[in-house]
């Protein structure tokens, strides 16, 4: 998948919740330490970020909500888990 | 449910702080000399900050008891509702004085309760701010937060030095010198937390965290205002500004307790 793509629907789908910039930066500093260039990237990939961005929002809607926005985007995107 | 609230809750705050504002404007209108005098003003205005008061902690406390008990930020709730919870028991050992028309004493017991609140708020700030940077969020570099905080601390050194003259000068009794200086100077050192969450949550604008965050820390701001009224204007002997003193703890009570309601209906399902 193209990075660019995922990175889009993972931005729209926490926006609402953390506004857009922070969605961007959050978005990019995992991507960064995630090693998620610019190209594609792989279904195991996406399912770590979305992970990762899960994690973040679970401070503001706890573990069950957070999963809950998290997993129609996973399917979505073709994450493996 | 929000919503509902919200429906409640705004005009419920803005009918509050207009009419202690009036009260500060024209004090001799009709209104303020037979329907609602001075010591029922006082009164309604205990009334107020005590159902605000106590809606925040509650709603602090509830947002902790909806997360789950390994989630990191509960102690922080935990810290924040506890706060607005000795702001509860400071008005309302108050409260005895001013239900019934009486003089509010100044120091008074109520007094240990509002100073607790302080480091319970500011630890439940710098709480807040630490979780969000284990989370992921970008809260800056250290050398940003630290310029930041050397920033915040010389603009409220420089406003403590203009807010505590008048409050050092004035010709109080000592225990009433000392609390009204360490009100002033326990919401500077407030904000200096404050600037470090605001840095983190003023990215968040346009997102439903943000906007309750930047209702809470406006409240906060208010709180700091009021305080820093009251000493100033206890100080100068300007008692006819108290209703100006009211209108700023109405504003701070109400924006934290409709933060906090907004962060609860995240969780909340």
């Amino acid at each position: 998948m193209v990075t660019a793509e995922a990175v889009h629907e993972i931005v729209a789908a926490i926006t609402p919740y953390i506004g857009e910039n922070m969605a961007r930066s959050a978005t990019r500093v995992h991507c960064e330490k995630l090693g998620i260039g610019d190209g594609t990237v792989t279904p195991e990939q996406v399912d770590l970020l979305i992970s990762r961005l899960e994690s973040g929002l679970c401070v503001f809607m706890g573990r069950e909500k957070a999963s809950s926005l998290m997993t129609p985007l996973r399917r979505k995107l073709g994450a493996t888990s | 449910m929000t919503r509902a609230l919200d429906r409640v809750l705004w005009p419920y705050l803005l009918a509050a702080t207009l009419l202690f504002v009036a009260w500060g404007v024209v004090p001799r209108a009709a209104l303020f000399t037979s329907v609602l005098p001075p010591a029922r003003l006082v009164a309604v205005a205990s009334v107020v900050k005590m159902s605000l008061l106590a809606a925040a902690a509650l709603w602090s406390l509830r947002a902790r008891r909806e997360l789950d008990a390994s989630n990191p930020v509960r102690p922080a709730w935990t810290l924040l509702g506890s706060g607005m919870l000795c702001n509860l028991l400071g008005q309302a050992v108050l409260a005895r004085y001013q239900l019934v028309g009486g003089e509010t004493p100044f120091p008074s017991p109520a007094d240990v309760f509002y100073l607790l609140a302080y480091p319970l708020i500011g630890a439940a700030l710098l709480r807040f701010v630490r979780v969000y940077e284990e989370a992921g969020y970008p809260v800056g570099s250290p050398a940003e937060r630290a310029s930041l905080v050397a920033g915040a601390t010389v603009a409220c050194a420089l406003l403590s030095v203009v807010v505590l003259r008048p409050v050092v000068m004035a010709d109080t009794p000592a225990l009433e010198k000392v609390l009204g200086a360490a009100y002033p100077l326990l919401d500077m050192a407030l904000l200096v937390p404050l600037s470090l969450l605001l840095r983190t949550t003023w990215r968040m604008r346009g997102g439903t965290v943000g906007t309750a965050w930047f209702l809470v820390l406006s409240g906060i701001v208010f709180l700091c205002a009021g305080d820093v009224l009251f000493a100033y204007f206890s100080a100068l002997g300007k008692t006819g500004l108290d209703p100006f003193v009211h209108a700023a703890f109405v504003v701070s009570y109400g924006l934290i307790a409709a933060g906090v309601r907004r962060h609860l209906a995240l969780v909340a399902a």
